[in-house]
């Protein structure tokens, strides 16, 4: 999964400085999309270990829905304020934003990693293996 | 009208005062070396850990400059802050957890010092340091600018000063700010981050309240705001107001950027147990969407107020928060908030100022192979010359300061997250790749900032893109993220360059 995440950082990053720079076709909605995998590519890049996902994959997938979700619904609702839907007290757009962006990741992303944490991101055994490898030898920044 | 005819607001504000500067006495006496200087001895807690990463985000650019912002671009400027929900975790997933076990196998004080130790590369370290004191300059000149605003509304200076009460006000407060920064270094700001951390939380609650009861509720507010002939219906629509460029521009700069903010990083050093990495993204995510609202509340009641024709349309946007709390809220919740914004200011210029004087003393000098001796007295007298030179930038700036702001956020974001972020997870990526990176990043970000910003040369022209309202920031990012992968792979995997077997180890955890 890590490849996957590198290859798709390290295309998408060259392209969104192109769109930057240089108008093209459906350029907009183009970055749009792109921007809704941006961050979820660097969590698998940094949660990935050894090309497996392992527990981590559902939050992701999660979050990666979310913001996708957001992402289009933004862009479908683009200047309907007046004559659009509202959702609950706000335009359909400002919705999208303010409760799918807002809200609903914070639970997804900060649960999804506590719960996965000890048997995934930091493992008892894996910490005390580096500090018996390497505790003791901690040199400095500047050491080696 | 302003609060001295308030002493509810002057008491309040005045309690905060003097917490923070005895919080300030207090830790003198516990800093004895550079280790308690820069990174409080690697023995602090997780509330304190993560309540000091909160308020070190969240700033005078949150609090002032957020309302300020989207008074004047509607909603789209809200992909600044709302992306909160998720910047916590995907620190720790990224980068956190690496950099935390980074300090377990080396001594590392600084984000250069793990750049050094990740790529054995001093000239990497050091172009590190140089964005680190560009970027400290930029953000704590931001803080500095937001302290002055909130001076000057508390003590209505501006009509008693004229011209001159928002550099004396930006003095007064980057006084006090020295005071205990350069006294108890990061063991003051963790503590003092505890207590700011604490009252930002209760103060951007209680404030969204009330902005919505006086409001007339978030729906009135919305409708009053999209009828106005000042505000319209595109200040309502996060892609319509401005161009998504603009509005995504923000979302990428402050949700990607947000790996490489060395005020941030630098905190994970601090805590005692990696393990206790595990709640962080809780109890960072949790706490920063609460003191969101105070922007969010404030950003729409003061145009919905302005749209009811219950307050007159601001000269300054950079006003809106100060003039809501001021005519529209009791005393003491005025208080509160004012001494929560204080609280937000200082917590970040503190970390500011730490950082900066770290770049100065430790990591440039480290990066020629030379050791300041005595580094806490050098330490100390870098924050007095960083802080100086931040007040002379922020007033040279003339923006607002959530624009400041964005300019500072996004040097560390450009010049530090592809070389941290991908470089503690990426083998491949070697110094060239990084240096590369961090130099783009750096070089791109501040050319298109002074052409976006300079009218010393009128026949320079203004890049087309950056007219049309692509972010400065975000082309550096783009660039440097781009340069990082392009060297990279040109470069090949070059398996001679072996990265040392402990950094090794904690890459692959």
């Amino acid at each position: 999964m890590q490849r996957a995440a590198l290859l798709y950082l390290g295309i998408t990053s060259p392209l969104i400085l192109l769109l930057f720079v240089a108008p093209l076709p459906f350029g907009e909605e183009i970055f749009t999309l792109v921007m809704a995998g941006y961050p979820i590519a660097l969590m698998v890049m940094g949660a990935s270990r050894k090309e497996r996902l392992g527990p981590v994959a559902w939050p992701l997938a999660t979050l990666l829905l979310i913001l996708l979700g957001v992402m289009l619904g933004m862009l479908a609702f683009r200047g309907q304020v007046e004559d659009g839907p509202w959702i609950g007290p706000f335009p359909a757009g400002a919705a999208f934003l303010l409760y799918g962006l807002f809200l609903l990741p914070v639970l997804v992303s900060a649960l999804g990693y506590a719960f996965t944490f000890e048997n995934w991101s930091l493992r008892d055994e894996d910490l005390k293996d580096l500090r018996r490898r390497f505790g003791g030898k901690k040199g400095g920044g500047e050491v080696r | 009208m302003n609060a001295l005819d308030r002493p509810a607001i002057l008491i309040t504000a005045g309690l905060y005062l003097l917490v923070v500067l005895a919080i300030g006495v207090w830790a003198v006496r516990r800093t004895r070396d550079a280790r308690d200087f820069f990174i409080a001895g690697q023995g602090i807690g997780l509330i304190v850990t993560g309540l000091a990463t909160m308020s070190a985000a969240f700033s005078g650019f949150v609090f002032i400059g957020g309302p300020g912002l989207t008074y004047r671009m509607g909603l789209a400027s809200l992909f600044i802050c709302l992306p909160v929900s998720f910047t916590a975790a995907l620190t720790c997933w990224v980068v956190a957890k690496r950099l935390r076990l980074l300090s377990e196998v080396r001594e590392v004080l600084t984000v250069p010092d793990a750049i050094y130790c990740r790529y054995g590369s001093r000239k990497a370290s050091g172009l590190a340091a140089v964005a680190v004191v560009i970027g400290t300059v930029g953000y704590l000149g931001a803080q500095l600018l937001a302290l002055g605003v909130m001076i000057e509304s508390i003590f209505g200076t501006r009509e008693l000063l004229g011209p001159h009460s928002l550099p004396v006000a930006m003095a007064a407060g980057a006084v006090v700010l020295l005071f205990y920064a350069t006294a108890g270094g990061m063991v003051a700001g963790v503590y003092t981050d505890l207590f700011q951390g604490i009252l930002m939380v209760v103060a951007a609650g209680g404030v969204f309240f009330y902005a919505v009861t006086q409001g007339g509720g978030l729906e009135t507010m919305a409708r009053s705001i999209t009828g106005s002939e000042a505000f319209g219906p595109g200040f309502l629509d996060p892609l319509g107001n401005v161009p998504i460029f603009t509005a995504l521009g923000f979302f990428f700069v402050f949700a990607i950027g947000n790996l490489g903010q060395p005020h941030m990083l630098h905190k994970f050093y601090m805590l005692d147990d990696p393990r206790k990495l595990r709640w962080i993204p809780l109890l960072v995510g949790s706490t920063q969407v609460v003191c969101v609202l105070i922007w969010l509340g404030i950003g729409l009641a003061v145009p919905a107020l302005v749209a009811q024709g219950r307050l007159e349309a601001l000269l300054r946007p950079d006003d809106a928060a100060p003039t809501f709390l001021l005519q529209f809220t009791p005393d003491i919740l005025a208080g509160l908030v004012f001494a929560g914004i204080m609280a937000a200011i200082m917590s970040t210029a503190d970390s500011f100022v730490n950082i900066g004087s770290a770049a100065i003393v430790h990591d440039l000098p480290k990066a020629l192979g030379r050791r300041v001796d005595r580094e806490l007295l050098w330490g100390r007298v870098a924050v007095v010359g960083i802080t100086v030179a931040a007040t002379v930038f922020a007033l040279l700036y003339q923006d607002l300061i959530a624009l400041l702001g964005t300019f500072a956020y996004g040097t560390f974001g450009a010049a530090l997250t592809p070389a941290v972020a991908v470089g503690l997870n990426w083998k491949r990526v070697d110094a060239e790749a990084a240096i590369a990176s961090i130099a783009t990043g750096m070089g791109v970000n501040l050319t298109l900032e002074f052409a976006a910003k300079q009218t010393y040369f009128p026949s320079l022209p203004k890049p087309e893109f950056l007219q049309q309202g692509v972010l400065p920031t975000a082309v550096s990012l783009a660039a440097s993220f781009t340069v990082l992968f392009l060297v990279t792979w040109w470069r090949g995997d070059r398996k001679g360059e072996r990265i040392d077997d402990d950094v090794a180890a904690v890459m692959e955890m």
